[in-house]
């Protein structure tokens, strides 16, 4: 999943979206948007295992970011910033007890889903058996997941499954890349004891 | 290499695997000992299965998704709005308080934490005061049991005195002073009366003094 962050023929980067946005131009931070909703929700997806409770922490990250955008100290690493708040928040969610902000409208209908498939995902086999069976392997993975410490769980996510850098993932998780490597190290034994049926 | 430090370089190879020294140290170690090579395997597809059994969030339409944010930043927006115009609607406090009866409360307060604070001081201030009496009594009683220094003969101490080098005999008459430096112990000293006998100038009855002799 590239984003974009340097200008390419004309085309506006994260920094000069972000100068826009803090200028008052809203259809800059849409672009924003645009970019990097895929993989805010993604992350979250993985750190929370629900679709629903995912873009409702996606929706939330962004507007944080927007009512904050003054505090971003380099406009160019919007992304990695933005992706700290989505991973704190999934980190942090508790299901409001109150009415629940609905998505309904968000996620495509039967037809929809079935052309949007992607062929090389386990859920792009017809066998029903094939289905079934990636179903209950992602459920257990989010299981494992779930289990294990908050951060373990961010530095794989982010840095095993969503594959950023190293780097990157030690600004968004605030430690050093050491400590990210040994996050990682822990929570793949963990997950690995977890998922031994599978091997 | 044991099977722990084995595993950490399996994963330190997963995390770069572009690094052609881990993955020849990590096959070798492998290739040596059948043990590593089964877990070199299990780690190889236990990677494979984290990634691939977690596709990505499949079902959004992402379009709607997108305006769904949009609105909900425009909601935003306006809640701040709204928010603002609600602050500003606000009834002045002004018509609201007794500012007179206020300040008496409040100078009564003050006032009641400054009599506590000079209660305090005063009890401090008489504690200094009895104290420092009872160092000047004992002071003087320290000072009125003391010895005086030199008083009453036969008292015995020390006495140094002075000794000039010249016999006494060869001092003149009206000049010098004689001191004697006594080293010893002096016991109780008797008084020593010493007569000067002027010389006679004519016969005449005997002076008094002259008796004594």
């Amino acid at each position: 999943m590239e984003v974009q962050r340097s200008t390419t023929r004309g085309v506006p980067d994260d920094a000069d979206l972000v100068q826009q946005t803090l200028a008052g131009r809203r259809g800059a931070f849409d672009e924003l948007v645009e970019r990097y909703q895929r993989r805010a929700t993604s992350v979250a997806y993985r750190l929370l295992g629900n679709l629903h409770d995912a873009l409702e922490v996606c929706q939330e990250a962004f507007v944080r970011a927007y009512r904050n955008l003054d505090t971003l100290a380099d406009p160019s690493r919007f992304g990695p910033w933005q992706l700290r708040i989505v991973t704190n928040l999934s980190l942090n969610f508790r299901r409001a007890r109150g009415p629940r902000l609905s998505f309904e409208n968000c996620l495509l209908s039967a037809d929809e889903s079935r052309e949007e498939r992607v062929p090389d995902a386990p859920h792009s086999e017809d066998r029903p058996g094939a289905r079934l069976a990636a179903g209950e392997l992602e459920t257990h993975i989010h299981a494992g997941l779930a289990a294990l410490p908050a951060q373990q769980r961010a530095a794989l996510v982010l840095f095993s499954i969503e594959q950023l850098p190293q780097k990157e993932v030690a600004q968004i998780l605030d430690c050093s890349i050491e400590a990210v490597k040994w996050h990682v190290f822990q929570a793949r034994k963990k997950m690995k004891v977890h998922l031994a049926e599978y091997l | 290499m044991n099977r722990a430090e084995y595993e950490q370089l399996v994963c330190a190879w997963l995390d770069e695997p572009g690094r052609e020294d881990l993955r020849a140290r990590v096959v070798t170690a492998a290739q040596a000992d059948p043990e590593f090579t089964r877990l070199l395997d299990e780690w190889c597809r236990f990677d494979e299965l984290l990634r691939r059994g977690l596709p990505e969030p499949h079902g959004v339409a992402w379009a709607r998704f997108k305006e769904h944010l949009a609105a909900a930043l425009d909601d935003d927006v306006d809640r701040d709005d709204v928010l603002d115009q609600a602050l500003r609607g606000l009834q002045p406090i002004d018509d609201c308080v007794d500012w007179p009866r206020m300040r008496g409360r409040i100078v009564s307060a003050l006032t009641g934490r400054e009599g506590s604070v000079t209660a305090r001081t005063a009890r401090r201030n008489r504690w200094i005061t009895a104290g420092a009496a009872l160092l000047a009594a004992a002071a003087v009683l320290l000072f009125s049991f003391m010895p005086e220094a030199g008083s009453g003969a036969g008292s015995p101490g020390l006495a140094v005195v002075t000794v000039s080098r010249q016999p006494a005999a060869e001092l003149e008459p009206n000049g010098g002073e004689a001191y004697a430096r006594i080293t010893v112990e002096v016991a109780a000293v008797q008084p020593e009366f010493f007569f000067s006998i002027d010389p006679i100038t004519t016969a005449g009855p005997s002076d008094e003094t002259a008796d004594l002799y």
